[in-house]
């Protein structure tokens, strides 16, 4: 599994496999390669997590919902926001009003290829914006059918998280 | 039985029994809240004493009241219509027939008019008496008992001063830098260092309009400013029959926003000057006999690099940071108000309290200390408390407990004893280590910093440490690298876990535990 996780001006991408007690991943800081780290962990209850790193025992608590995460490490605390790469289009879009969607990046990245031009019209799931971040292309895709009113996601441009790259009408 | 002295005492053994006398109260309100309550319902269990807690609407589920006796609401959550509110406490103590009430600190506890108020509806007031209270109250009033009593005070002014050239005269004879203080005053509040005569008379303007707009009482006085105090304390406690003894000292020069959050005993700088314990001891005990003083109080004092002392005021109540006298001493400060309160005599003389080691206290906040300490109510969604060798927790709080944004938000006290300094600092390490506290902010990362510091460690302690220390981090600041990595994983693993489509872990524990009971069955 991957996930992209946000800690206040940094991310990283945790790709993971759980193999019954034992997790395999690799971190990668942006801009750095993925390390890889691996623990056996036991959860004592939930969200409370005991780690162990080789023989290094670790205890974290993590708490939270909705993609917004505390965790409790060492004495440490970390404040996290997680997101999964796959559902990259549906992740931040909203209803604005006379029932427009705007589509926004969940996440800060760089704008690859842009498949649609304004005033297409689109179905569902139909490609909208190719956006890396993590080095991992990301198509974010029509959450619904409708018009395309506003594009203002230009290949090769930089994108901040919430930024809106498209809106549906 | 009382203290670490008598265990070495070749004197005659006195009765050990801790047999309640007739005098002892038959039930005792509690008029406090949070882990105050708590520390006083505890002792009054111990005495076997049937304790009455009161409660806000912001407390029906706290800690103090799932383990009181009984409990009374007094009021809404507002601390001005329930735990302040005089009268709903004295109906709530005739209601249940309680003898007498324990004003824990704060709130109500140094309120002169609330001790006359029991005292005049039958209850006993676990306290000092309101005439004292009320003498020592104000700071120049209290100035003036500590000079008459010739207790050291900080040069300066026993009467506020208004006209500008009776406060250049006496500046100049005290000597620049002075502070002008509020006489009515408290945290800081109309208060100015002036450093030349030049800046005195606009410090002199601001400073009395800042204090009548907080206390309503423009009056200002002048003292000598002290550079790089040391704030320490001095324990009293006194019967009703004129037996009055100090329980030596604590430093709490660690403050933030001159509030106390870190104290010890012994102050590191009596590690080294013996002597000063009991000179100051003996200057507390002449300011409070000059107060006329029964039941516990302290003396506060500043200390200067050169080991002059100066009384500051006395506060008339059982402090926050009480544990860490009882921890050196063997003496529990509640279970002796409560004794003293009921006309006892105080079961323990000067000479044989003993103190023993060294014991710190760290006040657990809900509060932001990357963001100045800003308070951070909420609920608390996980909780994990250190336990083992030498640790003292009182908390109020539990998990699940939502921390009201309407009070003061001290979650709990944690203090460690050991044998010496070096150890209780390394045990209240490992203490913190074992302390979570899930869904809200605190303050135990800042302390597990302090402890680390190393000059927090060396002792070399003034009430300036915290500004410092926090400056001395900024230019520090290591990153964390590859614990963060270790967060990132587990913020990923969790929330991937969570998702309710998410293949469940969770299957094999519950799995496990069916292995378990059957085990166990078969």
């Amino acid at each position: 599994m991957k996930r992209v996780v946000r800690m206040g001006e940094r991310q990283c991408l945790v790709a993971f496999e759980n193999h019954a007690g034992r997790i395999e991943s690799s971190v990668a800081w942006e801009p750095e390669e993925g390390r890889p780290l691996s623990c056996s962990y036991a959860e004592i209850e939930p969200g409370l997590y005991s780690l162990l790193f080789d023989v290094r025992a670790l205890e974290a608590r993590v708490t939270g919902s909705g993609g917004r995460w505390t965790i409790d490490i060492a004495g440490k605390r970390f404040e996290a926001e997680v997101f999964d790469p796959r559902e990259w289009s549906a992740a931040r879009s909203s209803f604005g009003p006379k029932g427009r969607l705007s589509i926004a990046s969940p996440m800060p990245g760089k704008v690859v290829r842009v498949l649609v031009d304004e005033g297409a019209v689109v179905e569902e799931g139909q490609g909208l914006v190719v956006v890396e971040a993590m080095k991992m292309q990301n198509e974010m895709k029509a959450p619904k059918s409708g018009k395309v009113v506003a594009l203002a996601a230009r290949a090769g441009a930089s994108v901040a998280a919430g930024e809106v790259l498209v809106i549906l009408e | 039985m009382y203290g670490y002295g008598l265990w070495n005492s070749h004197s005659e053994s006195r009765s050990t029994a801790a047999t309640i006398t007739p005098l002892m109260f038959r039930k005792v309100l509690i008029a406090n809240r949070g882990e105050i309550a708590v520390r006083v319902l505890r002792a009054l269990r111990e005495l076997k004493i049937p304790s009455v807690a009161v409660y806000s609407d912001a407390d029906r589920a706290s800690l103090a009241v799932r383990m009181a006796d009984e409990a009374v609401r007094v009021g809404r959550a507002a601390s001005s219509e329930s735990y302040l509110n005089i009268e709903a406490i004295l109906e709530a103590a005739a209601q249940t027939g309680a003898e007498a009430i324990h004003p824990g600190y704060g709130f109500l506890s140094e309120n002169d008019m609330f001790a006359s108020a029991c005292e005049k509806a039958g209850f006993v007031f676990i306290g000092p008496a309101p005439e004292t209270i009320r003498k020592v109250g104000s700071k120049t009033a209290a100035r003036q008992l500590a000079k008459t009593a010739g207790a050291p005070i900080v040069p300066g002014l026993e009467e506020p001063v208004s006209e500008l050239n009776d406060a250049r005269k006496a500046a100049k004879v005290i000597g620049y830098p002075v502070l002008i203080k509020a006489a009515a005053g408290g945290g800081g509040k109309g208060m100015r260092r002036v450093d030349r005569e030049a800046d005195l008379e606009g410090a002199l303007r601001d400073a009395s309009s800042e204090a009548e707009r907080a206390f309503n009482n423009p009056e200002v006085y002048i003292e000598k400013l002290v550079l790089h105090p040391r704030h320490i304390e001095i324990q009293v406690i006194g019967d009703r029959h004129g037996n009055l003894i100090h329980l030596g000292e604590r430093e709490c020069s660690i403050q933030r926003r001159h509030q106390k959050v870190m104290e010890e005993c012994p102050s590191p700088v009596m590690l080294e000057y013996p002597e000063l314990r009991h000179e100051m001891g003996e200057a507390a005990l002449r300011v409070a006999r000059a107060a006329g003083y029964y039941n516990a109080g302290t003396c506060e004092f500043l200390v200067d690099s050169d080991r002059n002392f100066y009384f500051l005021e006395m506060n008339t109540r059982l402090q926050v940071e009480h544990p860490v006298t009882e921890l050196v001493t063997g003496l529990d400060l509640v279970h002796l108000q409560l004794r003293v309160a009921a006309g006892e005599r105080l079961p323990v003389s000067q000479e044989e309290v003993r103190w023993r080691g060294s014991a710190i206290e760290c006040r657990i906040y809900a509060e932001d200390p990357d963001q100045d300490f800003l308070p951070s109510p909420g609920k608390i969604m996980g909780l994990s408390e250190p336990s083992g060798p030498g640790i003292r927790l009182d908390s109020g709080v539990y998990s699940g407990w939502v921390v009201p944004m309407e009070y003061d938000p001290l979650l709990a006290k944690l203090a460690v004893w050991g044998p010496d300094r070096m150890s209780s600092i390394d045990r209240m390490r490992r203490a913190i280590g074992e302390y979570t506290v899930a869904g809200i902010r605190t303050n135990l990362r800042f302390f597990a910093e302090v402890l680390a510091d190393e000059t927090f460690r060396s002792g070399q302690l003034d009430t300036g440490f915290i500004e410092r220390f926090f400056e001395r981090k900024r230019k520090a600041a290591p990153v964390e690298d590859e614990l963060a990595s270790i967060a990132a994983l587990v913020a990923a693993f969790h929330a991937a876990r969570s998702r309710p489509d998410a293949p469940a872990p969770i299957a094999d524990r519950s799995s496990w535990r069916q292995d378990g009971l059957r085990e166990q069955m078969g």
